[in-house]
């Protein structure tokens, strides 16, 4: 014991009593030490468990899996701003996880960040990568410097609810029956597009997800419909710029609106588009991102989801 | 608790256990080489100081818990980052932890200094809830230690609350002990103006 303790005032005793009680709570802790746990693990997994390395990318990974855009990260960067993206862990060449989950993804993210010496990035994410880069912005705030939330929404209705039910048996039913994944994404993806959708659009997006390996995808929509990060938004500090597609039947506008209300620092805009609105509206969503972008004074790093 | 629980209630406490410095860094080696045990039990080791410190200084849960978890992250990143010579481990997270804490705060109210000379003025802390009051006397004692300005109240926090020696309180607060020794005289005594101390010796 040094000097300094003798010469505590006797009426801050209670107070240093009061502190030294004071723990995270088991529930706190177990989670913490948990994302921990994960962050060193994913550190140090073999490369068959984790994302094997950077893949900077040219593929986006969206709800229905790798809707690819291989224009659309340099759409979307500024002059002077270093562009970003990844094949997410199962998609592309990156591994799967094991679990698959939005933690996962998550540390799977920030230890893809500390590969490229980032501090911080601004997440741009559509459908699925937009849950990604909100989990993470929840899970890791000091390393999101922006986020770009497109088509994508906080939460998927009550675990087990009806609505989870029928999101499921839409998406992994036909796989179930035995159809392929090319014939699930032509009966899937038709129906993500907004009015006098470009065919073409459609006609990469079938490819892609045709490619996305089945027990990825089924991986995937399990874990999308046990996302929830609503309690998170109250919390978010960093500006958010939230985009609806007006036409999109999978992450409803009025969803979305309601996200953005709930975010402190959030901005709302919708594009005439559906699901697919990046893609169907590619020079919208760039005017869009760069124009949010602009507003942001640090970390001139985007990364896309 | 500074978000309106008993402080009373929280209960559970883990008393934080010494560590010898060769003890240390072999944990810290096991830590590095991707030893989840060794980093549950340093974990279990030294988290709750560093989160003490943190809730002190934030007087918000949920802000010390990211502190906290950064500040274990920073050292999973980079270990080699930690020189024995310059402190302990915990007082190297805390510095973490409160370089995390620094750093949401300037964001979340740039340009505010930060300088000694105007710390009197300075409240880097968001404002606080109501709630606090409510805590009777324990409430005001907190209350006003939230009211000091962020250094003063670092110094109450480490010295006079944690108990820590002065020499890991200045690598924690990255300062001098003499500027430690300072700030703490000057904490002292604007809390017992605004507790009114004096009126009740």
């Amino acid at each position: 014991m040094n000097d300094c303790h003798d010469t505590t005032p006797d009426w801050l005793r209670p107070a240093r009593a009061e502190l030294a009680r004071l723990h995270p709570g088991a529930d706190q802790d177990a989670r913490v030490l948990a994302r921990l746990t994960q962050l060193q693990r994913a550190r140090h997994a073999p490369a068959r468990d984790i994302h094997p390395e950077p893949r900077w990318l040219r593929r986006l990974a969206g709800g229905g899996g790798a809707l690819g855009a291989t224009d659309l990260l340099p759409r979307i960067t500024p002059p002077g701003w270093r562009g970003l993206a990844w094949d997410m862990p199962g998609y592309g060449a990156s591994a799967a996880l094991d679990p698959f989950d939005f933690e996962g993804l998550a540390v799977a993210l920030v230890v893809l960040l500390d590969a490229a010496g980032l501090d911080q990035a601004v997440l741009v994410g559509h459908s699925m990568g937009g849950m990604v880069a909100l989990q993470t912005a929840a899970t890791f705030p000091n390393r999101v410097s922006g986020l770009v939330l497109a088509c994508c929404t906080p939460a998927f209705g009550a675990r087990g609810g009806p609505q989870q039910q029928a999101f499921l048996a839409r998406r992994i039913g036909p796989l179930d029956e035995g159809a392929s994944m090319r014939e699930l994404a032509v009966e899937l993806i038709p129906s993500m597009v907004g009015p006098g959708g470009d065919p073409q659009v459609v006609g990469d997006a079938v490819d892609l997800m045709a490619a996305i390996p089945p027990a990825v995808y089924r991986a995937a929509m399990r874990a999308v419909v046990s996302f929830d990060q609503r309690a998170a938004l109250g919390g978010l500090t960093m500006p958010a710029l939230v985009l609806a597609g007006r036409h999109d039947a999978v992450s409803q506008p009025l969803v979305l609106r309601r996200m953005a209300e709930r975010i402190p620092q959030a901005c709302y805009r919708e594009l005439d588009a559906g699901h697919l609105a990046p893609f169907e509206e590619p020079e919208a969503f760039a005017e869009a991102v760069q124009a949010f972008l602009a507003g942001l004074d640090h970390a001139p790093v985007t990364f896309l989801l | 608790m500074w978000s309106g629980m008993s402080w009373l209630n929280r209960l559970g406490f883990v008393a934080p256990t010494a560590s010898a410095a060769g003890d240390e860094a072999a944990l810290l080696a096991r830590v590095a080489a991707g030893d989840a045990d060794a980093l549950g039990l340093l974990y279990r080791r030294e988290s709750g100081s560093v989160y003490r410190y943190a809730l002190a200084l934030a007087g918000d849960e949920a802000a010390a818990l990211d502190a906290l978890q950064e500040a274990f992250a920073q050292l999973l990143r980079g270990p080699q980052a930690f020189q024995a010579g310059r402190g302990s481990l915990g007082a190297y997270l805390a510095g973490m932890a409160r370089h995390q804490l620094l750093s949401q705060w300037r964001d979340a109210r740039r340009h505010i200094p930060l300088d000694e000379a105007a710390e009197d003025e300075v409240d880097l802390v968001p404002p606080s809830d109501t709630r606090l009051h409510e805590e009777q006397q324990q409430g005001q004692l907190w209350a006003a230690i939230r009211r000091l300005s962020w250094p003063q109240r670092e110094a109450l926090v480490l010295v006079d609350l944690q108990e820590r020696p002065y020499e890991d309180a200045a690598v924690i607060a990255g300062i001098s002990v003499d500027v430690l020794r300072t700030r703490l005289h000057r904490a002292r005594q604007r809390l017992a103006d605004l507790l009114a101390v004096g009126e009740r010796r």
